[in-house]
């Protein structure tokens, strides 16, 4: 059905956007607050993790090339089972798609203008979103490959700025309390770092030339998003303490404040709020695609570009209503956003898995459908 | 439709230009320096705000630099918004660069200050704190300086400068107070200020701008030493010695200067080019106990008295004596802190907690008594490096 193709190194820079948006400027905070000082070790374990996730996304995506996920949940569990998994997994995205706008105006009434009302902020970000769906997602990885390219300098450079305040001390003692705190703060990182690709399963099998170097790029992209939130964590704990991360709402922004170099490299922080921008934009136009195609697909449409309007409309009033305050964002962050990606981030595919495996090895039927 | 959707794109351009939040510098009262006193209702706050019109005109203006408000209330962030009601415009807290507490507010504790500090939006995390001594935030504020002609400006330059150089400072800023406060086996150390000749006759006081016209100005706010806390309550003072050997001790010493005596007649002065510390913890018999280990490369500033620093065999005594004097110093701050102030300023409790984790498990919950106790050992090691231009002293009598 479409037949836009992308690059293997636009596959690339949505897998690292994707991965990097939804967690460079918060995670810092939830993963110290469990792993304290020793949170940097599960920045490095998790991605270990991931690989094996991500390799199962690329192996699903890899037997059935032409369909969108919600075609291959479909396919692996039968017309009527299926039709209500994807109709879960599609509902998801929409969801999703709300909270990342809620994230950045409740960032920008925090710190910088608390008089502007947050739907303002929010109408900016889904009207770039509507747009870039109508543009198609030839549009959108062309941008994101622009988007990894500036976000990743503009990040490196503040961290580079921010390393003379950093205190080696921070971090010890190391392995203090044991590998529990870490492994159960992996799996917190996971939530924000691996699960949320499971979006790009909407777009690789299908919108992708050569599907066989498609696990190398997916694979380079999420090692790269690791080692970038790896470092983001580290230096929040070298430079700030795992106290002060652990309790600050935003702390890789609080990071930047503390750039102090000379007299010329002060005041710089938006540095760092520009590259969550970008790739915050980018991983809620991967939920509000995924979103959009999911549903087009389940109810039947031609052509999807009809209910993106619809759509964002629906994403624009629920961001504004979706949190009622930062209290219960707080909680759901904690709370629910775990075990609902987690569902459909590692238990429906790696259940997908089981069900392909034991469909074409042991009866031998045709998985193709 | 394409005409439409275009026109539809620009007119909101006209009506939404800028920013939403947007505030013209005019509108903005800059805040430069924020004093917290304690009073019977509460709290007593003084902002410093910079006089635009002082600091920008090209003409000289008979007026002063900053402005002083103070408000009185229960809570800072009522109090910051109470001031709406004196001053013109809105407060602009964004390039606070000193906060000065009140003595007695140390005393009681400042954790709820720096709650505000944290948590308001506007403030960043680049401001100095400093405490009073034997004054009040709200004297500190008020004195006017020559040169740097904004006060809150001078006492954060002077507070780097001295720091830098001298040693008896030190800076610190939100988030290392805040750390120290919450660390088990660590206390913050904050600098104090006092105010110079505090004289009874206001008149002439440094708070008139007519005072910045004689050479010799009255009072003016000096940085004193350092005030030692116990968690976030202040409980004592160390003066200048024993503030350099506290820096002496945590590494904090870039340069300085110091003389030793040697014998009744010879005083050697030492420029102090580099400093560096080594704390380490030792296990004996199951009980910690601490290492510090200093090494100090100097050069030699003054020599008064018949002492030729050429000599060979004197490099010796050179270093010997210098070496003395910095444990001397170092000893002193260690009694007063383990025997009247009580508190571990030194982090020694975080140095036993990242060598040794599970003794400090033991002892974490005991550790202010566990510090009164502990021995200190100190090794300082000086390394004499140049003489100054010139090398034998001039006024020795040749030995024939």
């Amino acid at each position: 059905m479409d037949k836009i193709k992308i690059t293997n190194h636009q596959l690339f820079s949505l897998t690292a956007n994707g991965a990097i948006g939804g967690s460079v400027i918060v995670i810092a905070a939830v993963v110290t607050s469990i792993a304290k000082q020793d949170a940097w070790i599960a920045a490095l374990v998790t991605p270990a993790f991931g690989m094996l996730i991500i390799w199962i996304y690329w192996f699903l995506g890899s037997q059935y090339h032409g369909i969108t996920f919600v075609g291959i949940i479909k396919n692996i569990f039968g017309k009527w089972i299926g039709l209500i998994v994807a109709a879960c997994f599609v509902f998801l995205c929409v969801i999703i798609s709300s909270h990342l706008p809620w994230y950045i105006s409740n960032f920008m009434t925090t710190q910088t203008m608390p008089e502007t009302p947050a739907y303002a902020i929010n109408s900016l970000f889904v009207i770039a979103f509507v747009i870039a769906v109508l543009y198609g997602i030839e549009t959108i990885a062309r941008a994101s490959e622009l988007f990894i390219y500036f976000a990743s300098i503009l990040f490196f450079l503040a961290m580079i700025l921010v390393l003379p305040n950093a205190k080696i001390e921070n971090i010890q003692p190391v392995f203090e309390k044991g590998i529990i705190p870490i492994l159960k703060s992996s799996v917190f990182l996971s939530c924000f770092l691996t699960f949320p690709l499971i979006t790009l399963m909407m777009i690789y099998p299908i919108n992708l030339t050569n599907i066989s170097e498609a696990k190398k790029s997916i694979f380079k992209g999420y090692l790269w998003a690791g080692f970038i939130i790896f470092i983001t964590i580290f230096m929040s704990i070298l430079v700030l303490g795992s106290t002060i991360t652990a309790n600050s709402q935003y702390p890789t922004y609080l990071l930047a404040k503390e750039i102090n170099v000379g007299i010329i490299f002060t005041r710089v922080e938006f540095l760092i709020t520009a590259v969550w921008f970008v790739t915050q934009f980018m991983i809620g136009i991967l939920f509000f695609y995924a979103g959009v195609i999911g549903l087009s697909e389940l109810l039947g449409l031609k052509d999807h570009k009809r209910i993106v309007m619809p759509l964002g409309l629906i994403t624009l009033v629920m961001s504004g209503v979706v949190f009622p305050d930062a209290i219960y964002q707080a909680n759901w962050v904690n709370l629910v956003w775990p075990p609902y990606v987690i569902t459909y981030g590692l238990i429906l595919p790696v259940l997908l898995f089981l069900v392909f495996i034991i469909k074409k090895w042991i009866f031998k039927m045709d998985t193709r459908g | 439709m394409k005409k439409l959707l275009a026109i539809l794109s620009i007119v909101p351009i006209i009506f939404l230009s800028g920013c939403w939040s947007s505030r013209e510098i005019n509108t903005m009262a800059i805040v430069i320096g924020i004093g917290i006193d304690k009073t019977e209702s509460g709290y007593l706050v003084t902002v410093q705000v910079l006089n635009q019109k002082a600091i920008a005109s090209k003409k000289p203006v008979d007026e002063p630099s900053v402005i002083l408000y103070s408000e009185e209330g229960k809570n800072l962030e009522e109090i910051m918004r109470r001031f709406t009601t004196k001053t013109s415009s809105i407060l602009y807290n964004a390039h606070l660069r000193i906060v000065v507490i009140g003595e007695d507010v140390a005393k009681d504790g400042i954790k709820d200050i720096l709650d505000f500090f944290a948590r308001g939006h506007e403030f960043r995390t680049d401001f100095f704190f400093v405490i009073t001594k034997d004054t009040t935030a709200n004297r500190v504020l008020s004195i006017l300086t020559p040169f740097e002609g904004v006060p809150g400006m001078k006492m954060f330059d002077s507070l780097k400068n001295s720091e830098d150089t001298w040693a008896s400072t030190k800076s610190i800023r939100i988030v290392e107070l805040v750390n120290d406060i919450l660390a088990d086996g660590k206390n913050p150390v904050i600098t104090g200020v006092e105010v110079t000749d505090e004289i009874t006759d206001n008149k002439m006081a440094t708070t008139s701008i007519d005072a910045l016209k004689q050479t010799q100005v009255t009072n003016r706010t000096k940085y004193f030493g350092l005030g030692a806390f116990k968690k976030d309550k202040l409980v004592g003072w160390l003066d200048e010695d024993e503030s350099k050997g506290y820096n002496y001790i945590i590494g904090n010493v870039k340069e300085t200067v110091g003389y030793a005596e040697y014998g009744q007649k010879v005083k050697i002065t030492y420029e102090v080019i580099s400093a560096k510390s080594e704390i380490k913890a030792d296990l004996v018999n199951g009980k910690p106990t601490m290492n510090v280990k200093i090494d100090i490369i100097a050069n030699i500033g003054t020599v008064d008295g018949e002492f030729d620093v050429s000599k060979k065999e004197n490099e010796k005594i050179l270093s010997d004596i210098a070496e003395k004097k910095v444990k001397l110093i170092c000893k002193k701050v260690l009694n007063k802190t383990q025997k009247d102030l009580k508190t571990d300023i030194f982090e020694f409790g975080e140095v036993i907690h990242r060598e040794y984790p599970k003794v400090w498990e033991k002892i974490k919950d005991d550790w202010n008594n566990e510090f009164v106790n502990i021995p200190v050992k100190i090794t300082v090691d000086v390394k004499i490096n140049q003489l100054g231009q010139i090398t034998k002293p001039f006024f020795i009598k040749e030995k024939e």
